[in-house]
């Protein structure tokens, strides 16, 4: 197979920003969505400017009193690897921390446990063929990992890809995902880039 | 509206009646279906797990799980209605619940119960109830699991039902016996249903991921033949509906309309006796024609009909009015008295009206479509109505103040039949609901009983709308509509009903419907509770039961939740029924 970019630029993964000691991620199923529902405490009222420093793991309630951040979204993505390159998505910046946001899902609701997670995904070359499979594949970890109140949109980063606005529905329409996951070849794709996930 | 003040914040909640725990937890249900006749009354719902879960609506217990077919999720169900009215009449009492089931039963005994189920697998299976094992009471009736195999791993161990599965090898001891087949889109189902019980031929639509929509049918018992195969839209079809049109009486146009004007002290008279009139009269069926809509991926809405003269199916109408994908739609099947003046006779009513759609999308809208008439069109319903109208003069003359039903034209000539339609038609936006929603609206359903929408999403929130007379500051401009929106007022003549404005507000409304869940679908169903049941919760006056719909929810946690309105709003629609 024609590799879509060959020469990926590549980041010293020592650069990249981390907090991996303690992901949440439930394993691979994703069955324990409850352990996270109504009642977890969301310590954070405004999850824009949290520092990292602020959230020191205690491995022992690891489960329960702590927020998710951005920091927490991206290790989850970014130690994904891409289809075409045994190089983690962090390490090609396809996605980067930066680009990940977090907001309530219902606006006028601030009480509501629901939020949206965003994060915007900069394909290695503009018209990289295989920029549906990379979201998808970031779409199908954060679904897994986090708990069920999350809600997850995966977009291509504006002006990064020729057919950006097609591969957002795509990515958007939870029918098409639920039916790509049931197609062998995609799955074997999204199987290889979640194997540098821990 | 105000900026940080929830919409919903003054909108009363849904009353949760049951909850019916998916055998397979967590695992996504897609869709769930009530089947139409009390003979049968049966809730099936489609899931993720490869299975259909079919739950007695009598007392909710899970009646059985079909599985081993669909070798992928199976994203829709759907029921063959055969379109029996059970009769009940509006005093009835706990022996009048029995007498209508009897009834239905006596009428029904004949047809048989088909499910249709649709798949990822891009099959269509269509199964029919073994009554010989089922039709005991519920409280013997053993839950019997058809166990499948939901290892992907091992094809070996699935049925592959276009092998191993034929209609002669069904299995006396099996509550679901796979009756048949139908092959032929490339990808993902994603909706079907069969066609309205009036139409003349017994017709199944599936729509598929291949931007397909095939329309099927019933040539000879449990023998389907494709009659058509749509490939107009430009990506994914999500939603079908069919034009089944409003079933009513006259009797029972004429007792809404006298009650809709205040003539309340009329009402004892008119509903001690008008039971027994829309008993004995023949029913209508109103604006219900072989029309097809679906929505798509590709943002628009299609119509699609069989042409005499093209001798195919052909598509008549395009809505592009949203700007998403359109997840589902509905054809409107309750004759709504809240846009006609007062005076308006039964005969008008019927002259006038005509189903609209109404369909929700990934904009997060939720907008309502109506015909527009042509010139000659408009002419037709005016000489209708005007007849319509001289019809009801005549007969005021000779008989005081009962109006008649058989002067006139209107007994003979009037659309209780499918007229063909014209072979394009324009539909323009009528309305756009309220904006609840937060998230994408994944499914609605419109009430033919009661005419409200409930509309679901992602955001979890479940909303119920219904249409009303505007507030009396927006309806000082009233509109001469009568089918068209550039309506001159010097057209007007003697055919022209003055409609009054309407406008939908939200009634009622749930949020956190599933908890954190995401829900898939939400569709109207009708009581089917064994009494005791339902009052072991609590008192239920009779008539409050009779004209009561259940709101029945699917949820990505698997999990079917049925729900009542409000008491506020059972008290407002019960004027409409």
């Amino acid at each position: 197979m024609e590799l879509a970019n060959a020469n990926p630029v590549v980041l010293n993964p020592s650069d990249l920003p981390t907090r991996k000691q303690h992901t949440i991620s439930q394993g691979a199923d994703g069955k324990n969505a409850s352990i996270f529902t109504y009642s977890v405490p969301v310590n954070s009222t405004d999850p824009f400017f949290q520092s990292a420093s602020s959230e020191a793991s205690d491995s022992d309630d690891e489960y329960e009193a702590e927020a998710i951040d951005e920091q927490e979204i991206y290790d989850l993505v970014a130690t994904m690897s891409d289809p075409e390159h045994p190089i983690t998505l962090g390490a090609l910046a396809v996605v980067s921390l930066p680009d990940i946001s977090i907001r309530p899902t219902i606006p006028n609701r601030p009480e509501s446990p629901l939020k949206t997670v965003t994060v915007l995904v900069t394909p290695t070359i503009q018209h990289c063929s295989l920029a549906t499979v990379i979201g998808l594949g970031v779409r199908v970890r954060l679904e897994e990992s986090l708990p069920a109140r999350f809600r997850v949109d995966v977009k291509i980063k504006e002006g990064t890809h020729t057919t950006a606005d097609e591969v957002n529905k795509q990515l958007a329409d939870k029918e098409r995902v639920a039916a790509a996951l049931w197609n062998p070849t995609l799955q074997s794709f999204i199987k290889k880039m979640l194997e540098t996930c821990e | 509206m105000a900026s940080n003040s929830n919409p919903l914040d003054n909108t009363p909640s849904l009353r949760p009646h049951t909850t019916l725990h998916s055998p397979t937890p967590n695992t996504r249900a897609w869709s769930s279906r009530a089947h139409p006749s009390s003979a049968a009354p049966l809730l099936a719902t489609a899931a993720s797990d490869k299975s259909v879960h079919v739950w007695d609506m009598r007392d909710w217990r899970l009646l059985s799980t079909i599985s081993g077919g669909h070798k992928r999720s199976v994203r829709c169900v759907g029921w063959k209605d055969y379109g029996r009215r059970t009769k009940r009449t509006r005093t009835d009492t706990d022996a009048g619940t029995v007498g209508a089931q009897e009834e239905g039963q006596r009428e029904g005994q004949q047809d048989p119960v088909i499910l249709a189920t649709g798949s990822f697998d891009a099959n269509c299976g269509l199964w029919v109830w073994n009554t010989n094992n089922s039709a005991s009471e519920p409280s013997q009736q053993q839950v019997q699991t058809v166990p499948g195999s939901f290892d992907e791993d091992t094809d070996t161990a699935e049925q592959d039902f276009t092998h191993t599965h034929t209609p002669n090898e069904a299995d006396e001891n099996e509550e679901w016996h796979f009756s048949t087949l139908l092959t032929g889109p490339d990808s993902e189902i994603k909706d079907l249903q069969f066609s309205p019980p009036h139409y003349g031929a017994n017709l199944l639509a599936t729509c598929s991921r291949d931007k397909s929509v095939w329309v099927w049918e019933e040539v000879e018992a449990e023998e389907w033949e494709t009659v058509a195969v749509l490939g107009e839209h430009t990506g994914d079809v999500k939603c079908l509906g069919w034009c089944g049109g409003a079933r009513t009486t006259r009797a029972g146009l004429r007792r809404r309309l006298r009650r809709r004007w205040g003539e309340g002290d009329a009402d004892a008279d008119v509903d001690a006796g008008g039971g027994d009139e829309e008993e004995k009269e023949e029913e209508i069926v109103l604006g219900g024609r072989e029309l097809l809509a679906s929505g798509s991926y590709d943002d628009t809405i299609r119509l699609h009909h069989d042409d005499e003269a093209e001798g195919d199916w052909i598509t008549i109408a395009v809505m592009t009015g949203h700007e998403g994908t359109v997840w589902d739609l509905r054809f409107e099947g309750h004759v709504n008295l809240a846009s006609y003046p007062d005076g308006t006779s039964e005969e008008e009513v019927i002259a006038d009206w005509e189903p609209r759609l109404v369909s929700c999308s990934d904009d997060l809208t939720v907008r309502v479509w109506r015909k527009e008439l042509s010139e000659k069109e408009r002419g037709e319903k005016r000489m209708r109505i005007a007849e319509a109208k001289r019809g009801q003069e005549r007969a005021g003359a000779a008989n005081g103040e009962a109006a008649p039903l058989q002067t006139g034209f209107a007994s003979s000539r009037l659309p209780s039949v499918i007229r063909p339609p014209t072979s394009t038609e324009k539909w323009v936006e009528e309305a756009s609901l309220p904006g609840v929603h937060v998230r994408t609206i994944y499914a609605l359903d419109w009430s033919a009983k009661t005419g409200l929408i409930v509309t679901c999403g992602g955001d979890g929130l479940i909303a119920v709308y219904r249409e009303s007379a505007a507030s009396a500051s927006s309806a000082a401009e009233d509109v001469v509509m009568n089918g068209t929106a550039e309506h001159n007022e010097q057209d007007q003549d003697a055919g022209d009903i003055k409609k009054l404005k309407t406008e939908w507000r939200v009634v009622a409304a749930m949020e956190a419907a599933h908890d954190e869940y995401e829900i898939n679908h939400v569709c109207w169903a009708p009581v089917r509770d064994q009494r005791r049941q339902l009052d072991a919760g609590e008192v239920v006056d009779s008539s409050d039961r009779d004209d009561e719909e259940y709101i029945v929810s699917t949820g990505d946690e698997g999990d079917v939740k049925v729900w009542r309105l409000p008491r506020e709003v059972l008290g407002q629609i019960r004027q409409d029924l």
